[in-house]
Order: C-alpha cells, then sequence, then structure tokens
C-alpha cells in the first residue's frame, strides 16, 4: 500500500501520472471505506497546496485548472469504492451559477473544484441562469453559501436583480453572498449588494470557509 | 472650415500625432461601448437591434450624443444572422441578447498530427460541421448554407460600415486604434476555438510539442485574417489576447509568445499595425510587448500603471484602465480624481490614450452622467 500522505504532495506537484498509479495501488489493494475516504482527504489536501501555490503567485490559473482534472479524474477512480459515503456536505453546501445573460463556464468550475476538493457540497446550477433559478435552488438545498459567477460586465446588473430577488424571497438574511469572475470588483459588490468578491477562486474557497465558521 | 470640420481636424491630428508617436497637444479619448450598452441607454431592445439595424443605428447615435469620444464609440464584431446562417454552437446569444462564446470541444486530442499536416482542410471538413449544424449536413445543403452565412457577412460587414460611416461624418470622429480586421494569438485559437480552455489546459502538460506544432502551423492563417487583400492606407488589426494572462511564465514564453510575435511582425511588415488588447494583468510581460514592432498598441485591461508607462511607453502607444464601472459606486470627483491618477502616471511620454479598461456591455454597468463628466473632464484638462 503507498503512503496516501504522498498522493498529497503529488497532487501540489502536478504530478498527474504518479497520482494515478498511487491510487491505482491503493485501489488494487482492495482497500476499506476508511482507507478510500482518507486518500480523498489525501487529495483535497493536494488541490489545498496547489491553492496556496496559487495564492503566492507560484502557480496560474493553468495549474488550478490542471490540477481540477486531476482531482476530478482520481475522485472518479475511487468513488465506486466508497458508496455514497462521501457525498456528505461536512463543510458546507454552496449553491453556484453564472448569472443571467452571462454564459462562461470556465471560472465557475475552477471554483466548484476547489470547493469540492475542501469538502463542500456544490450544487451547480449552470449559466446564464436567471434570478428565479437561483431562489429556487437556495429553496430546494438550502445553501449556507450563494456563488455568483460573471465574466462580462453586464454581469453586475444580472447580480444586482439576483441578490434583490433572493432578499425579497427571504432567504437573504440565512446565507452569505459571494460574487467572483472578471466582473467582480468591490464596486460590483457595492451596487449588487453581495457580502464579499473575488477574482481569485482560491481566496473565494477561503472566504466560505470563515463563512462557515461563524455560521456553525 | 466650418465647427464639425475644425472639430475633425483637431481630433484627426491628435489621433494621427499619437499612433506616429509624436506628442500631440492632449491625450486623445477613445471610449467604446457595445451594441448591448448603446441598446440600453436608448432603451430599446437588443435583439431587435442584431436583426434590425436602423434600431441599432438609433442606439448607437445615443451613445454619440452621450458620451464624449474623438473617435467612433461603439463596436460590434459578432454579427448574429450570420451565425443563425451556420447553426452556430460556439458563437451562441445569450439570454439578454449578446454574443457570446460557449465553450465546445472542436477537435479531439487524438486530431492534433491530422490539423497539423493539413490545419485549413480539418477546420472547413471536420471542426466546422461539429461547430455548426447547419454544415453538418449532406455537402450540397451545407454549401447552400455557406453561401447564406457568407452572403449575409458581406451584407452585415457593409451596412455596418455604412452606419459607422454615417455616425463618423455625422458627430466628426477620427479614427480610433482599431482600424483593421480582427485576429486572434495562434495559441488563443487552437484554446479558444478548437480545444477548449479545460482542453488546452490538460495539453500544455500532457502533450506541448503537438500543441506547439499546431500553434505554428496555424498562424499564417492568423495572418491571413490579420491583413486584408486590397488596402492601400495603413491600419491596425485588433488582437484581443485571452489565455496570456492564466499560464505560467514558461508556458507563455514557449508556447504563446513566438507565435504571436511572429504574427505581429509579419503584419507589420505588410503594412498592417496590431492592437493588441491585454486582457487581465499582462504587467509580468511588458518587456516582451515592448519588444514588438513600434505600430503595435496596447490596450490594457489591468496592471501596474507605472511599469506600463515605465516599460512600454517610451516605444508605443498605450491606453486603457480606467474602469467605468467605479461610476457606480464612488462620486462624480471621485471618479475624476480616479481619471487624474490615471493620467498622472501615464501621460507623461505623450503615448497614452485614454480609454476604459474594457468596452462597456451594460449600460447599468456605469452611472451614465458620471462617466460622461470623467469623459468630458479628460478631454478638457488632460493637455500637454
Amino acid at each position: 500500500m503507498p503512503d496516501i500522505d504522498k498522493i498529497s504532495s503529488l497532487l501540489g506537484a502536478l504530478n498527474e501520472q504518479e497520482v494515478y498509479d498511487a491510487i491505482g495501488e491503493i485501489i488494487s489493494a482492495q482497500p476499506t471505506g476508511e482507507t478510500v475516504l482518507d486518500t480523498i482527504l489525501a487529495c483535497q489536501k493536494g488541490m489545498e497546496i496547489v491553492g496556496e501555490e496559487f495564492e503566492k503567485g507560484n502557480y496560474f490559473i493553468g495549474e488550478l485548472m490542471y490540477a481540477a482534472q486531476i482531482m476530478d479524474e482520481a475522485i472518479g477512480r475511487l468513488k465506486p469504492l466508497l458508496g455514497t459515503a462521501g457525498e456528505g456536505a461536512e463543510s458546507g453546501i454552496v449553491v453556484l451559477g453564472s448569472v443571467a445573460g452571462d454564459i462562461h463556464d470556465i471560472g465557475k468550475s475552477i471554483f466548484r473544484s476547489l470547493l469540492e476538493a475542501s469538502g463542500f457540497q456544490v450544487v451547480d446550477i449552470g449559466i446564464d441562469q436567471q434570478p428565479e433559478a437561483f431562489v429556487s435552488a437556495i429553496e430546494k438545498h438550502r445553501p449556507h453559501i450563494v456563488g455568483l459567477s460573471g465574466v462580462l460586465t453586464l454581469s453586475i446588473e444580472s447580480m444586482r436583480k439576483t441578490v434583490a430577488l433572493i432578499e425579497e424571497a427571504g432567504y437573504r438574511s440565512d446565507l452569505k453572498i459571494i460574487i467572483g469572475g472578471s466582473a467582480a470588483s468591490e464596486e460590483a459588490c457595492f451596487h449588487s449588494g453581495a457580502d464579499y468578491w473575488t477574482k481569485n477562486a482560491a481566496l473565494g474557497v477561503k472566504k466560505c470557509k470563515e463563512y462557515r465558521s461563524e455560521q456553525q | 472650415m466650418n465647427s464639425n470640420n475644425s472639430i475633425f481636424e483637431e481630433r484627426k491630428k491628435t489621433r494621427d500625432d499619437l499612433v506616429s508617436l509624436k506628442k500631440p497637444k492632449r491625450v486623445p479619448v477613445f471610449s467604446i461601448f457595445t451594441l448591448e450598452a448603446a441598446c440600453g441607454l436608448a432603451e430599446v431592445s437588443v435583439m431587435e437591434a442584431h436583426y434590425d439595424l436602423s434600431v441599432a443605428e438609433k442606439a448607437y447615435d445615443r451613445i454619440c450624443e452621450t458620451f464624449y469620444s474623438d473617435s467612433l464609440p461603439v463596436l460590434n464584431l459578432r454579427y448574429p444572422p450570420v451565425y443563425d446562417a451556420l447553426g452556430s454552437r460556439n458563437w451562441v446569444l445569450g439570454s439578454n441578447g449578446s454574443m457570446q462564446h460557449s465553450e465546445v470541444e472542436l477537435m479531439h486530442t487524438d486530431e492534433y498530427d491530422e490539423f497539423i499536416a493539413g490545419p485549413m482542410k480539418m477546420i472547413m471538413e471536420v471542426f466546422l460541421p461539429r461547430a455548426c449544424s447547419e454544415l453538418d449536413k449532406d455537402s450540397a445543403r451545407a454549401g447552400i448554407a455557406l453561401a447564406k452565412a457568407f452572403a449575409e457577412y458581406k451584407s452585415q460587414v457593409r451596412n455596418h460600415a455604412e452606419i459607422y460611416g454615417r455616425l463618423a461624418e455625422k458627430h466628426s470622429y477620427a479614427d480610433g486604434i482599431i482600424t483593421g480586421p480582427l485576429t486572434v494569438a495562434p495559441f488563443d485559437f487552437i484554446a479558444d476555438q478548437l480545444r477548449g480552455i479545460k482542453g488546452i489546459m490538460g495539453d500544455i502538460y500532457r502533450a506541448p510539442e503537438k500543441l506547439l506544432e499546431a500553434v505554428n502551423a496555424v498562424t499564417p492563417h492568423m495572418l491571413k485574417l490579420a491583413v486584408p487583400r486590397g488596402v492601400a492606407e495603413r491600419i491596425q488589426c485588433f488582437i484581443p489576447l485571452h489565455l496570456a494572462p492564466l499560464i505560467n511564465p514558461a508556458q507563455f514564453d514557449r508556447l504563446y509568445w513566438p507565435s504571436l510575435k511572429r504574427l505581429v511582425e509579419s503584419a507589420d511588415a505588410l503594412g498592417v499595425g496590431s492592437t493588441i488588447f491585454l486582457e487581465q494583468d499582462c504587467t509580468r510581460y511588458i518587456e516582451s510587448f515592448d519588444s514588438l514592432p513600434d505600430s503595435m498598441i496596447a490596450w490594457i485591461d489591468d496592471g501596474d500603471r507605472e511599469s506600463f508607462a515605465a516599460g512600454l511607453g517610451r516605444n508605443h502607444v498605450f491606453g486603457g484602465f480606467f474602469d467605468p464601472t467605479i461610476t457606480l459606486a464612488r462620486s462624480k470627483e471621485e471618479c475624476i480624481d480616479e481619471a487624474k491618477r490615471l493620467l498622472d502616471t501615464c501621460m507623461d511620454s505623450g503615448h497614452f490614450f485614454f480609454s476604459f479598461n474594457r468596452n462597456v456591455m451594460d449600460i447599468k454597468s456605469i452611472d451614465i452622467a458620471k462617466l460622461a463628466a470623467v469623459l468630458e473632464w479628460v478631454r478638457n484638462n488632460a493637455y500637454y
């Protein structure tokens, strides 16, 4: 059985094949559910390393996206051994989507991968989503945090409308709202009525963790 | 000389001095709004404007009347009727009527070799049918669809040119920083149009040699887009960069930069300058951009202004940086102060133009009166 903790550093260093080889060895050793969970946690730690390197300026968006691909593949190989035990929302639930008028997906996907790697359950409602779709998802999933993504400047007004409808529906005080993507700025945050803005997915995840500590 | 002529002449001289790297009398103002923003201001449907250009023209005119600019302040690069005729899947209308690029993987990882051997053959015979439902039919029907789309494209270009001409005449606009066709960095073409961003971010690590060969194979075709036939005067093509700030410097140096440099240098040799939009923060690549021919104009989204002024502004025209969305949250005076700070940092070289960090796509993303006041202030005060 390979050293599970080593997977964290392998993923952190973006050694794709070595991550898969290590996971292959674990799988072939017919691991217990606990070992599989530990392996998933090791992958999550690897993603944390990637996020830290990104924050330090050593990694760029490209590295984040590549790491997310490795992570997705690794989790995909481990999940069948886990049943439903790994589906929990131990860190919290986040409803995430690109706002009305914006069909961009990449930034949202990076944020989703990093959130999932940090143990959040993410309900990704997709791109170009009307305010009503966010409210429906909030009603259904009762998230702790809502993430509004947008690349275009025209997203700012959609973000404002979405926050306003969440408020009107009576959910605003129960959750935190983060806006992200190229359209996000201090002014956009102020105008939209969101709680936090960032163009940096890793910082966004950090903020989500802070919010969850405050909420718990 | 009537007053309209004198306004035009003053603007033309200011712009011409700028692009020939002579210090103009004042900092030129090049405002840029999209059709969506124009329709928002004119309170007309953008969907209607896409298909009825008389509606678009009236909306553009409202922008011209409201916001100061030395050049035509409207820009529309994508025409929905053309994409409709093709049944496009990678360029689609958002629910608000704006044309947007959708992440579609048109080239699979195992198709690099075939693409490198014959890029145009693969684009025409394999990728375009994947991108467009109307081209994914038997050759007769696909041929008719392509002919229809091309006729629509020619008609749109001609009609837009007429509209722009009328507006330029009416408002005495000089040329701006984009006077030629759109092309893209070869790496961005492979990434955005063929592999998708997710795909390319894997290829960079898994197949960098193939990727580099593909980038090189497509470079001559990007040059063809930049250099139209039969244009006598010097023009500025437009190259909006996309992935440069997202990849690491070693990848940029190896995979992104050499073909872009070759594209810009080749276009320059053929009489076409390049206006490059540097999306996000490209401060770390100032030295590279400074090595391009002096016909290169940099329109900058974000980054260290002092470094750009010192590193790029000596030998090149540059501008941008001003974020129009600050007008939503700040007072008019604070917005003007921000413009003053920008000018203080950047205008000394005489090569700076005042413009937005990005074109305005939604009129509700700005405060109309405050932004108009900023532009007027720059027009009236940014003198050398």
